[in-house]
């Protein structure tokens, strides 16, 4: 059994909701995590830093409300967070779309976003972690469920339809 | 040089995070759970209608993506089939979406909620309804609970409805194919992993639910109870007059074991896609029933039928059969006679309709393995030479041990194949790789993507066994100058820098070039190549050799 903490605090409001032994320390994985998630649940929604939030809030909230089941917290909470960013996506949907006079992205990756809204969700997803976390493909693997030549497939195609979508002139770095 | 948009994207991860937000966020309780705030019971007056679409489109999970085992001989004799309970109950007394759980011979499976509605009117004639869409982790490896093929499954509790379907294998996302989740037990499944989706619908005078729920399955095992008595000899042609007959016929071979006397209650019965249905009615005990030249396999086989006659399909082909009920296997004195049509054609006997001497072996594949959509598709889209009037069909309905398909021109076998995907960490860029191989008639004229020669051919002992060994040919190489080793590492695709490549032995060659040079990769010999045709043989999975444009 494993406990989880958000917080070392134990006055906090979350922590001491789960009580086990083997006590693992989200808030350790809160410091490590919450940030590099959050910019990848951010291009994985195109910019909706709303619904990155929400996403990896809930992600942790659900978490430290749970005990002894999280044998990889890391791999659970990205993938919890990519499920619940993208209820929240197909929940607009369904309403008719995003709502208005919600935050915008910022203007110099306008476009880019735009371009990742396009790719289907594994794609997204995929892009993200390798791109913005700068993860090797098995470590994007890890965290998304996948086998690592699947992931390599997405990443092939994301590639495509970035540069198909984006153009594909080339600077230096 | 990177592109703009790879730039891009890596900026972000220099964007301010809102980590206080987040944390104020994540110190809330967690907003998907199924708790509900519904207004109380009580309220509730005429059930109103829910919109029961979200039945199977509430959840999107990351299914794990796990090696499909398809091909493999996963028979297993002796074994029971599994009991499947499916136990569906609601309490429209309290604010709860229900609950669906699922055993597997009294093992509970640990399932993911997929998402419910819940909906009625208020006194005042409004209407109220909640939708909960649940979201959970991808299953692990260790979720997925061992069923066999063809388990009997039960579905208890208080629901009006129950809907079923189950995903062609669980890297297959949003690809479920339904199901009759009262038919008795499960379709037929590949060996591998599965998941099984049931969505629930309870009917209370105040109250409407729905609910849906994913349960992880590993299908472990291809025939279940039967049993091979004797092995009758192959027919000289099995499928020349195969008498598919007409749908006129009971759906379900009803048997009547009464004593030492075997009834056969519906002398004509018409088999489904997934076998015959047979159902034994109450006889007193557990029995085996023994089936004799079945149909146009001419089988022999039986197996146990539980005390409550439930039984699963058998693969009994078009024709004349017969059957006995008794304590023993292979009790067949009291015989009664049936007979079985296959209006449909879902029967194909795995037997080539061709003699020996004019077989030939056949071996395709092709990468992106993930890709394929079912065997078929796979089948049509790497050999050559499928015609689209021809039928690809599982043998045996698909019970077969060893789970082949079969090619059928005319109402002739023509062609029995196995396929198999792989997908590994090991496999090159393209997403692994899928494999046709097995025997077709050569009248046919239906060839793979590689001609198999004889793997000692070339001198040299591959480190697998020679069923695993396949021929490659490096396809256009081009005439570079340059030493032996780096050109072939360089032409020749799958070859890992961790590799070892041995030149030919001393003395076949001036150069010490030309000849068979071999691949040693973790110590074992895994591939010759001829330098300097790049001709070569391989064992299977490790991909060398194959092009990668073809991927």
């Amino acid at each position: 059994m494993t406990e989880v903490r958000l917080t070392p605090d134990a006055n906090h409001p979350v922590s001491g909701r789960a009580r086990a032994t083997d006590a693992l320390d989200l808030g350790e994985v809160f410091e490590a995590h919450a940030a590099p998630l959050y910019r990848t649940i951010l291009a994985y929604t195109g910019g909706r830093a709303d619904v990155a939030e929400e996403a990896v809030g809930e992600a942790f909230a659900r978490a430290s409300a749970r005990s002894g089941t999280l044998g990889d917290p890391v791999a659970w909470l990205y993938r919890v967070a990519f499920n619940v960013a993208n209820d929240e996506l197909r929940r607009e949907r369904r309403r008719g779309g995003a709502p208005l006079g919600g935050p915008q992205p910022p203007p110099e990756f306008a476009g880019l976003f735009e371009a990742m809204k396009q790719l289907p969700p594994r794609e997204r997803a995929v892009m993200a972690l390798f791109y913005v976390l700068d993860l090797p493909v098995s470590e994007v693997a890890d965290r998304m469920g996948l086998a690592s030549a699947t992931v390599r497939v997405h990443l092939t195609r994301g590639r495509r339809r970035l540069a198909a979508l984006l153009g594909d002139d080339e600077v230096g770095d | 040089m990177p592109q703009r948009w790879e730039r891009e994207l890596r900026r972000l991860n220099e964007v301010d995070a809102p980590v206080g937000k987040i944390r104020s966020r994540a110190g809330e309780p967690p907003h998907g759970d199924a708790g509900s705030g519904l207004p109380p019971t009580r309220q509730r007056v005429v059930a109103g209608v829910v919109a029961f679409g979200v039945f199977f489109a509430a959840a999107s999970f990351g299914w794990l993506a796990l090696r499909p085992t398809r091909g493999a001989d996963v028979g297993a004799d002796g074994l029971e089939p599994s009991r499947l309970v499916l136990t569906a109950r609601a309490d429209p007394r309290t604010e709860d979406p229900g609950s669906i759980e699922l055993t597997v011979d009294g093992r509970s499976v640990e399932g993911s909620a997929g998402g419910f509605s819940m909906g009625g009117t208020y006194e005042d004639g409004t209407g109220w309804s909640e939708i909960g869409d649940a979201v959970g982790p991808a299953f692990s490896k260790e979720d997925f609970v061992p069923v066999t093929a063809y388990a009997l499954l039960e579905v208890r509790g208080n629901y009006a409805e129950v809907h079923a379907s189950v995903s062609e294998s669980a890297d297959a996302l949003g690809r479920h194919d339904r199901f009759d989740a009262m038919s008795g037990h499960l379709p037929q499944l590949a060996a591998g992993y599965h998941v099984i989706q049931f969505g629930v619908r309870w009917e209370f005078p105040e109250l409407m639910i729905t609910n849906t729920w994913f349960f992880p399955i590993e299908i472990v095992a291809s025939p279940t109870t039967e049993a091979s008595v004797d092995a009758a000899p192959p027919p000289d042609d099995p499928d020349a007059n195969v008498p598919y007959g007409t749908a006129n016929g009971s759906g379900v071979l009803r048997i009547r074991c009464d004593g030492e006397a075997t009834i056969v209650e519906t002398p004509v019965v018409v088999a489904q896609a997934d076998g015959v249905h047979v159902e034994v009615l109450p006889m007193g005990g557990e029995r085996m029933l023994t089936f004799r030249e079945a149909g146009a396999g001419r089988a022999t086989f039986g197996g146990r039928v539980a005390a409550d006659g439930r039984s699963h399909p058998w693969p009994i082909g078009p024709g004349s059969a017969r059957v006995a009920c008794g304590p023993t296997l292979g009790h067949v004195a009291e015989a009664a006679a049936f007979e079985v049509v296959d209006p449909d054609r879902n029967w194909a006997s795995g037997e080539l309709s061709c003699d020996l001497a004019e077989r030939a072996e056949v071996v395709g594949y092709d990468g992106g393995a993930t890709e394929w959509v079912d065997e078929e598709a796979m089948i049509r889209g790497i050999l050559r030479g499928v015609r689209e009037t021809d039928r690809i069909v599982p043998a045996s309905y698909g019970r077969d041990r060893l789970l082949r398909w079969v090619i059928v021109r005319d109402a002739a076998e023509v062609g029995v194949v196995l396929v198999t995907t792989v997908t590994d960490e090991a496999d090159p860029v393209g997403g692994g790789l899928g494999r046709i191989d097995g025997e077709v008639c050569a009248a046919a004229d239906i060839d793979g993507t590689v001609r198999p020669r004889d793997p000692d051919g070339d001198g040299v002992d591959l480190d697998c066994m020679a069923a695993n060994q396949i021929a490659f040919r490096t396809p256009g190489n081009p005439v570079l100058f340059g030493e032996a080793e780096p050109f072939m590492r360089g032409v020749v695709s799958g070859i890992r820098a961790s590799d070892s490549l041995v030149p030919p032995a001393e003395g076949t060659d001036p150069s010490g070039w030309e000849g068979v040079w071999t691949v040693q990769r973790e110590g074992k010999t895994v591939a010759s190549i001829d330098y300097p045709s790049l001709d070569g043989i391989t064992c299977r999975w490790n991909a060398i050799g194959i092009d990668p444009d073809e991927r």
